[in-house]
Parts: C-alpha cells; structure tokens; sequence
C-alpha cells in the first residue's frame, strides 16, 4: 500500500507563513558566507574597513539575508516552486545580529496552476525592517 | 531604452561541493556538513557569479572612479528552469546607469544552460556609496 498525503489547503489572501527566525548571523557565518560566495567585500569581515566606510561595524552580506527568503518559503510550502525572488534592503544588518521573517499571500496571480505572490519582511532583533520583499511562488 | 554595458561572458559551474559549502553557509551550518551531496541549487546560488575577477574589476573599477564602496540595494531573480548541480552554464553580464542617479548602477546575469536556453536572469541595484561619515545615510547591505 502506497501511503499518499492530502494536498495542502489553498491558502487565503492575508495568509500568514510560520514566522522564520535566525538566532544570530556570526562572524563565522558571514566569514563561511564569504568563502562559499565570492564575496568578500571587507565591509562584511573587516572592522576598521566596515568603519572607515562609513558603518558602525561589519554588516552581515545582504544576500546571507536574502538567501533565507527560501528557507522561510520552503518552511512553509516545502516543494513550492520559486519564480521569482526580489528584494529591497532598507537597513544594514550588524554581524552577530538576529533577524525575523514574516510572510503573507498577497496575491493569487493563477489558480490552475496555483501561483500566488507572497510578501515577505525581515525585522531584525529589534523588530527594525531591515528588508522587505516578494516571492512569486507555485505550489 | 537603457543603455547595457557588456561585463563579461564567462562558464558558471554548479559543482556539488560548491553548492554544498554555499547552502550550509546560508543554513550557518558546520563546514563539514558542506560535503554533503547538495540536493537542490539554493536560489541564490547564481550571485556568486557577480564575484568573478572578471565582472569584480569592472564594477570596483566603476567604484574607484568616484572613491566609494559598492553596495547592494536591492536584487531581482527570475527562474525559468532550475539550477542542477554538477552542471555548467554560461553566464552573460552587463551593467547599466541608473538614469538621473550617478550613484547607482544595474547589473545584470542571465544565465544559459548548453543549448542556450536561458535558465535564470538576476538583477543586482548597487549604489557606489562615497564615505559619509561626516553626513547622515549608511549603507544598506
């Protein structure tokens, strides 16, 4: 017997996804994150570059940010399929700082094949926007 | 009609233990957790292709023109078919001048599989931040 599980409801428009947090982005990922990305800008691993740039400190990369958009997604529809991914970085996120990600469908674009747009936010452990953006996904 | 400016053109590898390393750096997981098979190319996968020395001398050259850092403001991605690991693509990059902003350039990758198919497209905003310790403003990202 082949056990089959149910599909998953339809979500409403204002449907909220489970809230995604990441405890601290430390110096040891950002400095992992640069290594595995390319990226080393010295404003993301050097103190006195970050400084001399006009910042109070290192800032964690913006796409170490952004990358957890699919985690946040995949948390709540684990085999959504991403068709799009956009966001717009308000804030600079300090290294060693948490953030919070929060969703909600915004937008049914299609229903057969189900399509929606979802926003997304990311707050960080203030509860500051330091991100906002959407995804548009099909499930 | 924007003006695109060619960067380069260059071969974008998705090689396993690349892929891994990256993903377990996003999930801030062990390293050694990095030579584990990757399963999926992580989404943002394609932007380490904007770190290539060819594409860094051009955008830190346009940086040095006006004695600032390059930061990223904001960024687009477009999937049409989905990365696969182990598989080679070729990546076509060009820039353009955000009109009436000085400041702030567009770059952009799209990526081809072998057949010329373009796969993904992605799109970086980046300003050419001037040190501004002396004014309000930070960078973002």
């Amino acid at each position: 017997m082949t056990a089959t599980s149910a599909p998953l409801p339809v979500p409403a428009i204002g449907a909220p996804l489970p809230t995604y947090l990441v405890t601290a982005l430390d110096g040891e990922q950002v400095a992992a994150y640069a290594a595995a990305s390319g990226d080393r800008n010295p404003i993301h691993l050097d103190e006195d570059a970050a400084r001399a740039a006009g910042l109070p400190g290192t800032i964690v990369h913006g796409m170490l940010i952004m990358g957890q958009f699919e985690a946040a997604l995949r948390g709540w529809r684990p085999e959504c399929r991403i068709e799009t991914m956009q966001t717009r970085f308000l804030r600079p996120l300090a290294v060693g700082g948490g953030l919070r990600i929060e969703g909600r469908v915004a937008k049914i674009e299609t229903e057969a094949p189900l399509r929606l747009i979802v926003r997304l936010m990311v707050r960080d452990g203030a509860g500051t926007p330091i991100c906002v953006g959407d995804a548009r996904v099909g499930l | 009609m924007t003006d695109w400016q060619p960067v380069a053109d260059v071969d974008f590898e998705t090689r396993s233990e690349s892929v891994a390393a990256f993903a377990a750096a996003l999930a801030g997981k062990p390293a050694a957790v990095a030579s584990e098979p990757a399963q999926r190319v992580p989404a943002t996968f394609a932007f380490t292709v904007l770190s290539r020395p060819e594409v860094l001398r051009v955008l830190e050259g346009l940086a040095a023109d006006r004695d600032a850092v390059l930061v990223h403001q904001a960024q687009q991605f477009e999937y049409f078919a989905p990365l696969l690991p182990d598989s080679r693509y070729r990546a076509v990059i060009d820039w353009h001048q955000v009109p009436e902003r000085a400041d702030r350039i567009v770059v952009r990758a799209r990526l081809q599989d072998t057949d010329g198919a373009e796969v993904q497209r992605l799109r970086a905003e980046i300003v050419l931040f001037e040190n501004r310790r002396d004014h309000e403003g930070a960078p973002s990202a």
